[in-house]
């Protein structure tokens, strides 16, 4: 039997391209033509291209795909959708069963995130729920597992307009992170979520109270890009409140020096903007 | 040699997809500056169509999430051919403004430092404001409370005025 080998790894002109930590744009044409192959050419080259069916490339794949997600959620796309095919094409004997569920359930929740940021919450749904399938079947529980795909879930719900259940899921999923993992970063995106919720909803001092949770654990952690984003809403919610102007402006210049100071210019535009 | 004002823009194009994309955003000349972290003067400069270095135009497409600009005829030349070409003494400029861009942003760190700024400064002032927001808003529901109870509105038990957590 074939086994996965380091040596193969690094043979291979796919695992060549995606080895290093970005990709530049030869490298993500290198993905996109095997996005482009046919399933029965697929099939064919996985045979003989051990990388092919890999859990080392799908891993490498999903950490592209995520840094492509904020940047250009197309990208993220035809990059999860790679990672699907091999993590489709693992083999028992290589790789054991729960990992390879894993890898699968990972592969399409990056899938499920890029179609989410594109706004096509309809086929995220659908792939949302393949990767709980694949969570299900694999008993492993990780903190990038199944309560990050919760929060994706959580954004649906929100964007279709059960702010509700979007609210209950951000929440578990924030103590799960908390409790089972100790994923403080993780914990403070849901909550900081959650308040980001609340905000839309005019739940304003709930979502200061959601504010005050994440920026008690972002301070802790030293995350002053996430506590510049907290306090700058905590001035929205101050002034959608309405009778503290002044608290509110403080929040925003203190949030316009923070954005300043990390070198921000789009959310500093962004805040600026509403000043 | 003609007066400053009077010249013709150099990158027209350049001014026009900034001047476009700002109106857009709805920033003034102070907040576009502040964003791009560029000074209102260079920012003048680039509407007005002169030639600015690269750095400065960039900073401005960041802040304005322009994915791209028009530069317009590559092609044309410029100069007077009247003693020393513009072009030279705006090249020289051009690298002595690039080559003092690290010096300068050094320059605007020391000064912060010497503001007394620091990360874990902005990170304990931003856990206080949001920390002051909380505890003003709880104690303002807090003490509608009980001022609900008295008017009767809830039947449950009152809570004595002492009892006010503030």
């Amino acid at each position: 039997m074939v086994r996965w080998s380091s040596n193969a790894k690094r043979t291979d002109p796919l695992t060549d391209a995606i080895g290093g930590p970005f990709l530049n744009d030869s490298e993500y044409d290198a993905v996109l033509q095997m996005a482009l192959l046919p399933d029965t050419e697929w099939t064919r080259q996985a045979q003989f291209r051990p990388a092919l069916r890999s859990p080392i490339t799908v891993a490498d794949l999903i950490r592209h795909s995520r840094w492509f997600l904020g940047r250009d959620p197309q990208k993220s796309i035809v990059i999860a959708e790679v990672a699907i095919r091999i993590a489709a094409a693992q083999r028992e004997g290589e790789t054991v069963r729960a990992e390879a569920d894993h890898k699968r359930a990972e592969a399409w929740q990056a899938y499920a995130a890029g179609l989410t940021e594109c706004q096509d919450y309809h086929d995220a749904l659908k792939a949302v729920v393949t990767a709980e399938r694949f969570y299900d079947a694999s008993r492993v529980m990780r903190a990038e597992g199944r309560p990050s795909l919760d929060l994706i879930r959580a954004r649906i719900l929100a964007e279709s307009g059960d702010t509700r259940s979007a609210l209950q899921l951000a929440e578990n999923a924030a103590t799960l992170f908390l409790s089972l993992f100790e994923d403080r970063t993780r914990c403070v995106m849901a909550r900081f979520f959650c308040a980001n919720i609340l905000l839309k909803e005019e739940r304003y001092q709930e979502a200061i109270n959601a504010l005050d949770r994440a920026a008690e654990i972002a301070y802790e952690q030293g995350d002053t890009e996430m506590l510049a984003h907290i306090v700058a809403s905590t001035g929205y919610a101050l002034q959608g409140i309405g009778n503290r102007h002044e608290r509110a402006r403080g929040c925003q210049e203190h949030a316009i020096e923070m954005f300043e100071w990390l070198g921000m210019p789009v959310e500093l535009a962004v805040l600026l903007k509403g000043v | 040699m003609a007066s400053r004002t009077t010249e013709a823009p150099e990158h027209p194009e350049v001014a026009e997809d900034i001047t476009v994309a700002q109106r857009g955003h709805h920033l003034s000349d102070v907040k576009l500056a502040r964003a791009a972290g560029i000074s209102p003067r260079h920012l003048r400069e680039v509407k007005r169509g002169s030639n600015v270095s690269l750095r400065i135009v960039k900073r401005l497409m960041a802040a304005l999430q322009l994915r791209s600009i028009r530069l317009g005829d590559v092609m044309q030349g410029s100069g007077s051919g009247e003693g020393v070409s513009p072009e030279v003494l705006r090249m020289i400029a051009h690298a002595m403004r690039q080559a003092l861009a690290p010096v300068l942003e050094l320059v605007e760190m020391l000064e912060a430092y010497g503001e007394g700024k620091s990360t874990a400064q902005l990170e304990a002032k931003a856990r206080e404001l949001v920390r002051d927001a909380h505890q003003d808003v709880t104690a303002e529901r807090d003490e509608a409370q009980p001022e609900r109870e008295r008017s009767g509105a809830t039947k449950t038990k009152r809570r004595p005025k002492t009892a006010k957590r503030r």
